[in-house]
């Protein structure tokens, strides 16, 4: 591409320009490439959507469970919760980081058998407690 | 000589594109960013379907799951002693093997399309039992239980057959 009114570069500068500045979009576009892989694998949003199944198939357990129960959450210490907060709702579970903004939390639905409740808030704890106590399954802080 | 539709892409002697190719250039630049765009976009949507695959549980494991609530809850169909008010949890009472108490112990409603749904039939005594009508005999896999029956003050050995939809 000849730039008329370039006064200080010849032809081939200025074909050199030319392909330095293709090399930097290529290395930006690399780069986003990079940087988006990098934080889908770091991504939290699946250690939500996984410790949000995690919840649900707990709750199912326990009401299964005649009488009392009790479940310590995570079992796998792998993950860290501590910057989720976790509710119980009857019928849904979430969990959130950005709890204002939807997008960002994952939800999981269930079916209580009739007259059950599930209720409970945790915020920000390394273990939580799901209790059930005869109809009732609470999310609890474990201290 | 190269036909004059080609001239706009035709190069000069020197490999360079001069001011009569600009709109060529243009365009070619315009294309390779609108392709690039669209494969940045379509990487990112493979990587958000390989995270909701990695963060899935396997449909059996919360089949399992949630069907262990038949045969050990005292709500659904376990039997318990009226008498000491004992949960005999893998036991069966036959008399609660009803749709109508599968309904207070398992009913999704209006939005059970997207809920799995269970048949549980005990074949030895020709009875079955369905959840809410979203189940639409759409089996996905079957639980084999071995279980006991209580039957009129007897405790009789036999399999229950849970029919698992996992979605319509």
């Amino acid at each position: 591409m000849t730039f008329r009114g370039s006064l200080f570069l010849s032809k081939k500068a200025q074909l050199g320009i030319v392909f330095l500045m293709g090399a930097l979009a290529l290395l930006a576009i690399v780069s986003l490439i990079f940087s988006i892989a990098q934080k889908t694998g770091d991504s939290e949003e699946v250690v939500k959507a996984v410790f949000a199944e995690e919840v649900r198939l707990a709750l199912n357990s326990l009401i299964s469970v005649p009488g009392d129960g009790l479940i310590q959450l995570p079992q796998n210490e792998d993950y860290n919760i501590t910057e989720f907060t976790v509710s119980l709702h009857n019928g849904y579970v979430e969990v959130c980081s950005s709890c204002e903004i939807d997008y960002f939390t994952a939800r999981k639905g269930f079916h209580l058998p009739e007259d059950y409740e599930a209720r409970g808030t945790v915020k920000e704890q390394e273990i939580i407690c799901l209790v059930k106590d005869a109809k009732v399954l609470r999310l609890e802080d474990c201290d | 000589m190269a036909p004059s539709s080609f001239r706009l892409f035709k190069l000069n002697k020197k490999g360079e594109a001069n001011d009569a190719n600009i709109p060529a250039v243009m365009l070619y630049y315009m294309m390779a960013s609108f392709i690039i765009v669209i494969l940045i976009f379509g990487f990112a949507s493979i990587l958000t379907g390989w995270q909701n695959q990695v963060s899935e549980f396997p449909d059996e494991l919360k089949g399992e799951i949630i069907a262990l609530r038949f045969s050990q809850s005292v709500d659904c169909f376990a039997y318990s002693d009226p008498v000491s008010g004992k949960v005999y949890p893998g036991v069966i009472d036959l008399e609660k093997f009803k749709d109508s108490r599968m309904d207070t112990c398992y009913f999704t409603g209006v939005d059970g399309q997207d809920f799995f749904q269970f048949e549980l039939s005990l074949p030895e005594y020709k009875k079955t039992v369905e959840t809410d009508n979203n189940y639409r005999n759409l089996i996905d896999h079957t639980i084999e239980k071995q279980i006991l029956v209580y039957d009129e003050g007897k405790f009789v050995p036999t399999k229950l057959f849970i029919y698992v939809q996992t979605r319509i």
